[in-house]
């Protein structure tokens, strides 16, 4: 549903959605997410005059070289899917040589103003004179993507290409691509809209300024510091009939995205525009590397979601579990109850929305006489059926996400020892380390590993106590073998991600034949070793929580010397904590949700 | 860790601020998943959907095509890029003559009835121009893709055996009634792979 905060049509974002779906001919992902990201930051921002630029200079010699083909580009990018570095190289070689071969036989020169397309070690290279233009093929995937977007809304484009850049020269080819960004100027307009959300930006602005005075007033309360999780609260409590704060998330990352806007100063970066061909040169964007600025938000970055694809180390649900950590990673300190509160409260105010929603068109369906439609039963089932899971349980979740995510790594690092991938060795103690940290059920989970935590403790101390023996940094994958074969603990690890793997039936994993490239497992081992230290991290602070609510000390200094919380006691106390904080959040969430959504408790 | 700021920004930098903060709630926007059901589709799609017809999603694809005209009139283009040949509308008394054979540069399309069953009529494809390079291309046979009244129809041939291949189709078939209509649009493509 487009609401008046909403600050791209809807068309715009089934685009980029269309984008990320993308494959070739062969099936496979054509456009990585990190261009799709990028693409949408370039579009977001304004900053397309060089992407204009690039895309004519790379379609030119496309064009050029293929003087005989009326389907030039259709072929380059879609067919051949040239759309990668690599693909990219081999097919613009194919060309300059077959063009090479023409020349020579003809002894012509095909070009005009003797111009001259070479491959070098960036990418396409042109000179002419004094005119010089490189297309780095880095940058090809993006360039395509961009290309791909562009015909979704200017269908005739392919064939104004061909017309414009065939037998052009350098100042026809910067023209046609002025154009090209005069085009996407007018375009956006229609899909990019500023001024709800400026008006949001100034309503937070301003509420949040007029908090800090109430709190500098009262001095007993809070001194004039930083937006903590209580102001989060106030923020949302007090903003409820305002257009697009409805929802606690909205208005929870409404206001981290708004704090880390105060944050950046955009003074310290020196920012220039290799090329600026801007149509609009008075727009102070562009002037200003808003780009740039974007790419330093939390939202910029940090997409771990490829790891539910090839190599599938997670399920989407169990990606979704840390999710939110993960948007809220550089605040996990800050705003530990907001995550705690956003975990918890905002799936059932997405059920209440949705349900309301479907009464609304079941009110407006003629003949529906009153009767709740299925969808609106089945949501009132969802409702009664998941009732708010309360702190303690999304924090066991976590111990119990950090044994899943454990045990992917040891597969993965499995798969690196098959390769003899040398930095398999590293991987494993890694694996090892979280696994020895991880929640009980890694080790209960008898049909999986066979081993206990002792033993697993046991084999790993062995394991370091000879790697600092030896002094063994970085061993070859050689060294790696005979090291195994010389320390028992090494060769009970290596066994224990042999075992995982065995019993892995993941996209992946399942077989030696469905393994992918090295680069994969070993961006997967990155990404859930970061996924496992902020877990970590926001168990941490949960603790931290827990403590200031209970009485008796905190039980994290137990948790690091014994890898868990075995001690029932503490572990009850930490519920407790935490339980205590949800029964007094629940009061204020209950009260708040009624407000906006109604009775939903069946009363 | 939050940081202090001051109760008042510099104008220049409140306005960049402001700016930077719309940037990243539209990029924000863009980066949700599953928040739109606009039906749409890319050019990769028409491409997908001219170079493999046979599968289930070119299928799908096709009926999105056939209720927008951008995308027809897009896919006319991809099509006349792709194809080995075209045969364009023929000129005929009415449109209520039926054509029974069609020759374009490359191809030639015929209907005749079959002898044994008056229902059923051959449709028979002559290759004018094959060589051993059109022969390999066309190791999984063509398609030829129809247009008629705003609809695309597609209709698949088996490898052609020295340049000729034909098919068995029933008379009273909508695809009959395109196969002969006058107005039909026909571009000859060969099938990518199976």
């Amino acid at each position: 549903m487009t609401t008046i905060s909403s600050g791209v049509s809807e068309q715009l974002q089934a685009d980029f959605e269309l984008l990320r779906e993308t494959v070739n001919l062969q099936g496979r992902l054509k456009y990585s997410h990190k261009t799709i990201d990028k693409l949408a930051q370039y579009i977001v921002c304004r900053n397309y005059g060089k992407l204009c630029l690039e895309l004519c200079y790379l379609c030119w010699p496309v064009i050029e070289l293929n003087q005989h083909k009326s389907n030039a580009l259709l072929s380059f990018f879609w067919l051949q899917d040239s759309c990668n570095a690599s693909t990219f190289r081999v097919a613009i070689s194919a060309l300059l040589n077959n063009q090479q071969d023409a020349t020579k036989s003809q002894g012509a020169q095909p070009f005009a103003n003797d111009a001259k397309w070479r491959l070098n070690a960036q990418g396409l290279h042109y000179q002419s004179g004094k005119d010089t233009f490189t297309v780095s093929a880095t940058r090809v995937n993006l360039l395509a993507a961009f290309l791909e977007w562009l015909l979704s809304h200017f269908h005739g484009l392919i064939d104004e290409i061909q017309l414009n850049l065939k037998g052009s020269d350098s100042k026809g080819v910067s023209k046609f691509a002025s154009l090209l960004q005069k085009k996407i100027y007018d375009l956006l307009k229609k899909h990019l809209r500023n001024a709800g959300l400026q008006q949001k930006y100034r309503y937070i602005d301003n509420w949040l300024h007029n908090y800090h005075q109430e709190c500098r007033q009262h001095q007993a309360i809070k001194p004039f510091d930083a937006l903590d999780d209580a102001a989060i609260l106030a923020f949302w409590q007090q903003s409820g009939q305002q257009e697009g704060f409805v929802r606690f998330q909205s208005a929870f990352f409404d206001m981290l995205d708004y704090q880390e806007t105060q944050r950046i100063e955009f003074d310290k970066l020196n920012i220039k525009h290799a090329h600026s061909f801007d149509t609009d040169v008075n727009d102070p964007l562009q002037k200003n590397g808003l780009y740039e600025q974007v790419s330093a938000c939390s939202v910029s970055d940090l997409d771990y979601e490829f790891l539910c694809q090839s190599p599938k180390s997670l399920t989407k649900a169990q990606y979704h579990n840390i999710s939110s950590i993960l948007a809220t990673r550089r605040v996990l300190k800050d705003f530990p109850m907001s995550i705690l509160r956003l975990n918890s409260f905002a799936p059932l105010q997405a059920i209440l929305i949705q349900r309301k929603r479907n009464n609304v068109s079941a009110i407006n369906d003629e003949g529906n006489g009153g009767v709740l439609d299925k969808t609106t039963q089945a949501s009132q089932h969802t409702i009664l059926k998941h009732p708010v899971a309360p702190y303690s349980q999304y924090y066991a979740s976590l111990k119990k996400w950090e044994a899943i995510a454990a045990n992917a790594l040891l597969c993965c690092a499995a798969v690196l020892l098959v390769k003899k991938d040398e930095r398999s060795l590293a991987c494993l103690l890694e694996a090892v380390a979280f696994a020895l940290r991880s929640d009980r059920t890694f080790f209960t989970q008898s049909s999986k590993l066979a081993i206990s935590h002792d033993c697993l403790q046991s084999a790993y101390d062995k394991t370091v106590a000879t790697l600092t023996e030896q002094s063994c940094r970085n061993p070859s994958f050689t060294q790696i073998q005979k090291l195994i074969l010389a320390c028992d603990g090494l060769h009970t690890l290596v066994d224990c991600a042999y075992r995982a793997l065995s019993k892995n039936n993941r996209s992946g994993f399942q077989s030696e034949d469905s393994f992918t490239e090295t680069t994969l497992y070993i961006e997967s081992w990155q990404a859930i070793s970061h996924c496992l230290e902020l877990t970590n991290s926001f168990q941490g602070v949960c603790e931290s929580l827990a403590s200031t609510v209970s009485s008796l000390p905190v039980a994290r200094d137990k948790v690091n010397e014994q890898g868990s919380v075995d001690d029932d006691t503490d572990h009850n106390e930490l519920n407790a904590g935490l339980d205590e904080i949800f029964r007094a959040d629940l009061f204020i969430f209950n009260d708040e949700l009624e407000k906006r959504h109604g009775d939903f408790n069946g009363n | 860790m939050a940081t202090n700021k001051p109760t008042k920004q510099s104008k220049e930098q409140s306005a960049f601020s402001e700016s930077l903060f719309v940037a990243t709630q539209q990029l924000r926007e863009l980066k949700q998943k599953g928040s739109s059901s606009n039906q749409k589709l890319l050019f990769n799609d028409l491409v997908f959907c001219a170079q493999l017809p046979g599968t289930e999603r070119a299928k799908e694809i096709l009926k999105t095509i056939n209720t927008n005209l951008a995308l027809r009139s897009q896919y006319i283009r991809v099509l006349e890029q792709l194809c080995w040949d075209d045969s364009a509308k023929q000129v005929s008394a009415s449109t209520s003559d039926l054509i029974t054979q069609r020759d374009s540069a490359r191809f030639s399309l015929r209907l005749k009835p079959d002898p044994i069953n008056p229902d059923q009529v051959y449709v028979l494809l002559t290759l004018k121009m094959h060589d051993s390079d059109v022969s390999s291309s066309m190791e999984h046979g063509v398609f030829l893709h129809l247009l008629l009244d705003k609809q695309f129809t597609v209709f698949h041939f088996p490898k052609p055996i020295e340049g000729t291949a034909q098919k068995l189709i029933e008379k009273q078939s909508r695809l009959y009634t395109v196969l002969s209509h006058p107005d039909t649009h026909m571009f000859l493509q060969a099938k990518d792979r199976e």
